[in-house]
């Protein structure tokens, strides 16, 4: 039998491949007569059909239907996989100093991730950051932050988290969802359709920087003990 | 003649202190720090009427309507929500708004971050007046 993250991992491939049949939400919304034939989707629809796929495959079908129940908020649902189904939170930032984008959200959300092991309400247990940092040439570089030197690379963390099978991801609050797999994020953008409707990034280059990822807990066991949290219980 | 005038005057002082204008400070999002706190008060960083945001990162034009001895309604209907022209107003009562960034201030978690919330802070009661 396989494991929750070999059978999310099935499904997530699956999907990314094989989406004809599928477009975006917000393009369907806009032209429904058009659309009429294909599937909707968007972010977290993807993350929920993949999750809940994973559950109902070991044979857990309450739990898959309380995952579309919680899908309209994605932290409602990370909160939910750590809280219920002992998933563990990872804090993710590239730069935690000199974020590319130069929004104070990145240094804050790490300030609180060290501090306080959440990610807004989810909890974390680990957190991986300094993975891209933000070179000196960049016009973000000491834009928030205007003593503190190019941030030193961290590079054994993120290669640790590259071994992890599956994943939920968050970015912003919610603001965007997604699932990870073996170093890659998987998206779907919800205005396409086609071959820009899923979308695969290594996470060294995802542009939404900070965020968290949920996993379950024998994911966990990929994870450096340098990336362990002080307060993560 | 002197009564008229007297009348006139007095509808002028009562219309002008009744005017929402002196009564609301509009400000941006990002005027009450980043949405990892700034949500506490005025919400997420996106567009209310949508679930969750682009796929993308993308800067959403949210209005935050700061507001003193009006009712939240009388605010509403003057700064209402419009999805379709992407009109999102975010209200906050005065003193939900001192409170909040007199909290924030005083944690000076980001020294950018504080500055700018000081700023707001300083609009606010210029322009609302303070609390004494």
């Amino acid at each position: 039998m396989k494991t929750f993250s070999e059978y999310a991992r099935e499904e997530l491939i699956n999907l990314f491949n094989n989406h004809s049949h599928e477009v975006g939400s917000e393009l369907k919304k806009k032209d429904p007569v058009k659309y009429k034939k294909y599937k909707s989707t968007d972010c977290i629809t993807y993350s929920l059909n993949v999750i809940s796929y994973a559950f109902k495959k070991l044979g857990k079908e309450e739990t898959a239907n309380k995952v579309w129940k919680l899908g309209g908020k994605g932290t409602d649902l990370a909160k939910y996989l750590v809280n219920s189904h002992n998933w563990k939170g990872i804090y993710i930032n590239p730069d935690s100093k000199h974020p590319a984008d130069a929004d104070s959200e990145h240094i804050y959300t790490s300030y609180l991730a060290s501090k306080k092991c959440k990610y807004y309400q989810i909890p974390l247990e680990y957190r991986v950051q300094n993975y891209s940092v933000t070179p000196k040439t960049h016009f973000a570089f000491q834009k928030l932050n205007k003593t503190a030197p190019i941030t030193e690379l961290n590079d054994i963390d993120i290669a640790s988290l590259e071994h992890v099978t599956f994943g939920f991801g968050i970015s912003r609050g919610g603001m965007h969802t997604w699932v990870f797999s073996k170093g890659k994020v998987y998206e779907v953008h919800w205005d396409k359709i086609g071959v820009d409707l899923y979308e695969a990034t290594s996470l060294r280059s995802f542009p939404w920087l900070s965020g968290a990822i949920v996993v379950p807990f024998d994911q966990s066991t990929h994870l450096s003990a340098s990336s362990k949290l002080k307060c993560g219980s | 003649m002197f009564r008229t005038l007297a009348i006139v005057l007095l509808s002028f002082i009562v219309a002008c202190s009744s005017n929402v204008d002196d009564n609301a400070v509009i400000f941006n999002y990002k005027d009450f720090g980043p949405q990892v706190i700034a949500n506490e008060v005025i919400g997420m960083e996106w567009w209310q009427w949508q679930p969750y945001g682009e796929s993308r990162p993308t800067q959403y034009g949210i209005k935050v309507v700061v507001y003193r001895n009006e009712p939240l309604n009388r605010i509403e209907d003057i700064y209402p929500v419009i999805p379709e022209q992407k009109k999102d107003y975010r209200y906050l009562e005065y003193d939900a708004a001192l409170v909040y960034l007199d909290e924030k201030i005083s944690e000076n978690i980001i020294e950018d971050v504080t500055v700018r919330l000081k700023k707001t802070r300083e609009m606010i009661v210029t322009k609302l007046g303070d609390n004494n």
